[in-house]
């Protein structure tokens, strides 16, 4: 018989491992910056709201070689943490727009997680830019110092 | 619910028209540096970065003896004229010369420094490459910065030190 953990409400979970868990990843850098490793975790911030492996219901958009792939966590097998997740992915040809509409459509329209829309959508965008194929743009160098006088006298 | 319904209607409007008004929404911040990504994302507009005192405070007599070092210490003294804080004494460090909240830790460029090991700790910075910069630790090979800068390029991430250790013939 599957152990049942209905009393381990998820801000216990958090209070628990908010102070140091696998995802988080700390710095002395900026007053102390934390931030959060966690899949399931769309802006990359540790705070309760966005701590995906806490929350009952969490949105996840990874990249996934190249294309855009969506988590989501299943509450009904929450005790069942190998089938717990539901992904599915879109093709690198998939245009942006449709990628937010679907999963916007997937998540937030059906009343789940509709407070990380936003994110969501973002973060799905900034996946998708990262991306994109990167003209190289030809800038001048501009040099400086003796450089910048050696290459006056050689031009002159 | 209103502003993230907004979303949809906003970017359509911006990608069929590139040349449409600038709106001030997540996703067309993100698209309208599309171009400029390609070399580096610019920092959030923030307050002029002011800062009160840039002369180091240094220690009571440091200047008149050679085996007190400048770093500060306190005076402690009963009689100290710099600890009462007479007339043209040292002034002494205190809470007032602290910088502006929302431009505290800040670099000149407006980022501030997030201290990367490898490519998976710049993941973390995929939704925040317009607050942070990230900053190659010192014990990274060649090697690998190559593959750090590659992919702060593809995320559109800042890197203060790109390239050190990366020497190219001349």
């Amino acid at each position: 018989m599957a152990t049942s953990y209905d009393n381990i409400s998820p801000d216990l979970v958090w209070e628990c491992c908010r102070n140091q868990n696998a995802f988080l990843c700390k710095r002395k850098q900026a007053g102390g910056v934390q931030f959060s490793r966690d899949p399931l975790n769309l802006v990359n911030k540790h705070s309760r709201k966005y701590a995906g492996f806490v929350n009952d219901t969490a949105i996840g958009i990874q990249r996934d070689d190249n294309t855009v792939k969506l988590i989501t966590k299943l509450q009904k097998r929450k005790n069942q943490p190998a089938k717990m997740y539901h992904e599915s992915s879109f093709s690198a040809s998939t245009p942006s727009r449709k990628v937010y509409k679907s999963v916007v459509n997937s998540t937030a329209k059906k009343g789940y997680r509709a407070d990380l829309r936003a994110e969501a959508v973002a973060r799905a965008s900034a996946v998708k830019l990262s991306q994109r194929e990167r003209k190289e743009k030809a800038r001048p160098v501009k040099l400086r110092g003796a450089k910048a006088r050696k290459a006056a006298e050689a031009s002159s | 619910m209103p502003e993230a319904a907004r979303i949809f209607p906003v970017h359509a409007k911006r990608t069929s028209k590139s040349q449409a008004a600038p709106s001030t929404s997540i996703i067309t911040a993100i698209d309208d540096d599309a171009d400029a990504a390609a070399t580096m994302v610019s920092a959030k507009s923030h307050v002029p970065i002011v800062k009160k005192r840039t002369a180091r405070f240094n220690r009571h007599q440091s200047d008149r003896f050679k085996c007190v070092a400048p770093s500060w210490r306190k005076p402690k003294g009963i009689d100290n004229g710099v600890r009462r804080r007479f007339k043209g004494t040292a002034a002494m460090p205190k809470i007032g010369y602290g910088s502006n909240k929302r431009t505290r830790h800040m670099m000149p460029s407006g980022h501030k420094a997030f201290l990367v090991n490898n490519t998976r700790d710049l993941d973390l910075l995929l939704m925040h490459n317009k607050t942070y910069a990230a900053e190659i630790a010192h014990a990274v090979s060649a090697r690998k910065r190559i593959e750090i800068v590659a992919r702060a390029k593809e995320l559109g991430v800042k890197v203060t030190n790109g390239k050190a250790k990366i020497s190219t013939e001349s």
